[in-house]
């Protein structure tokens, strides 16, 4: 199944995927916890420290939602090939000024540090945040050569073919016919073939989206509806229809794939004639 | 400054900032219930 997985998986050589590092702001969480125990032991002897450590975790506990959140979409972001326009808020910075602020409102209300002192410890939690955590990626449109689909089109084509892909692989799961398995095994590397070909060169879009959108939907479909009713008893019938309907998603497959190969070549033809045209008609 | 080197910076700093206070906080805790026993 490992070599099946997509999510969150980069390729880094022929054939092979590793899961990018996810941070997930755990610090973030774990490091006010005290502030909370601090509040709820002052809250009986002096209600204005109470009060500033309260403030200060609750304050944290936003910071690291707000950083979570930004390191999400940077993670999304760096997961593809093709870049997508960030977010237009500074989740990260924004988590940081909140943090920075927060251990403020703890150190000066909640432990009675000297103002100065708070400051400084609200800005060191600010500036630590941004130095661990970064700052949010580029909010400038990505470049993109003109094919007539934004970045952003792309994505959510891929990404909803993903989405197919993990379901057909959890349909998949659920079927005990070891051949029938090997088949759909085939089935999903060959769509994420399909899938990256489409991320490397978006101009391919054109020619796949049908094949992402309409077939690899049927055949989502077909193979939950498979696996969800093939243990209920006696399904030669449906066995045999599922088999035929696997050999034409097969054949799709590979078509697919050979039309996008040959469209390669194709403009790989084009591009080297123009460029020994240009050659002969221009000399060195 | 190298991306790690940077991080770890980062981290110490972002752990003194906040358990600072925390720390600081029970301290200051502990002080006062001795006060008021002293007080007593």
């Amino acid at each position: 199944m490992s070599e099946l997985r997509r999510g969150g998986a980069k390729k880094v050589g022929a054939g092979q995927t590793r899961l990018l590092p996810r941070s997930r702001a755990f610090l973030l969480f774990l490091l006010p916890m005290p502030m909370l125990l601090l509040a709820c032991v002052n809250a009986f002897s002096s209600a204005v420290s109470a009060l500033g450590y309260a403030v200060g975790f609750a304050a944290s506990m936003i910071a690291a939602t707000l950083v979570r959140k930004g390191l999400d979409i940077e993670y999304e972001a760096n997961r593809r090939k093709i870049v997508r326009r960030s977010s237009s808020i500074p989740y990260k910075l924004l988590g940081a000024a909140v943090l920075g602020a927060g251990i403020f409102a703890g150190a000066r209300f909640g432990a009675e540090i000297a103002f100065i002192n708070s400051v400084l410890l609200g800005l060191g939690a600010a500036i630590g945040s941004v130095m661990v955590y970064g700052t949010d990626p580029s909010r400038s449109a990505p470049d993109m050569p003109a094919i007539g689909v934004t970045s952003e089109e792309v994505l959510e084509i891929l990404n909803e073919a993903d989405e197919k892909i993990l379901a057909i692989e959890a349909a998949r799961s659920r079927i005990h016919n070891v051949e029938l398995k090997d088949r759909l095994s085939k089935i999903i590397i060959g769509v994420r073939e399909i899938t990256d070909i489409v991320e490397d060169d978006p101009r391919d879009l054109r020619r796949a989206r049908k094949f992402l959108k309409v077939y690899l939907e049927g055949a989502q479909r077909v193979t939950e509806g498979y696996a969800d009713t093939h243990s209920y008893g006696d399904t030669g019938e449906l066995d045999s229809n599922f088999r035929s309907v696997l050999t034409t998603i097969e054949t799709v497959i590979g078509e697919q794939k050979q039309k996008l190969l040959e469209n390669n070549l194709t403009e790989l033809d084009v591009q080297i004639e123009v460029l020994q045209l240009q050659l002969e008609k221009e000399g060195v | 400054m190298p991306g790690k080197l940077k991080k770890m910076i980062g981290l110490v700093i972002l752990v003194y900032a906040i358990c600072g206070v925390s720390c600081v906080g029970v301290i200051n805790t502990i002080q006062g219930e001795d006060k008021l026993e002293s007080t007593r």
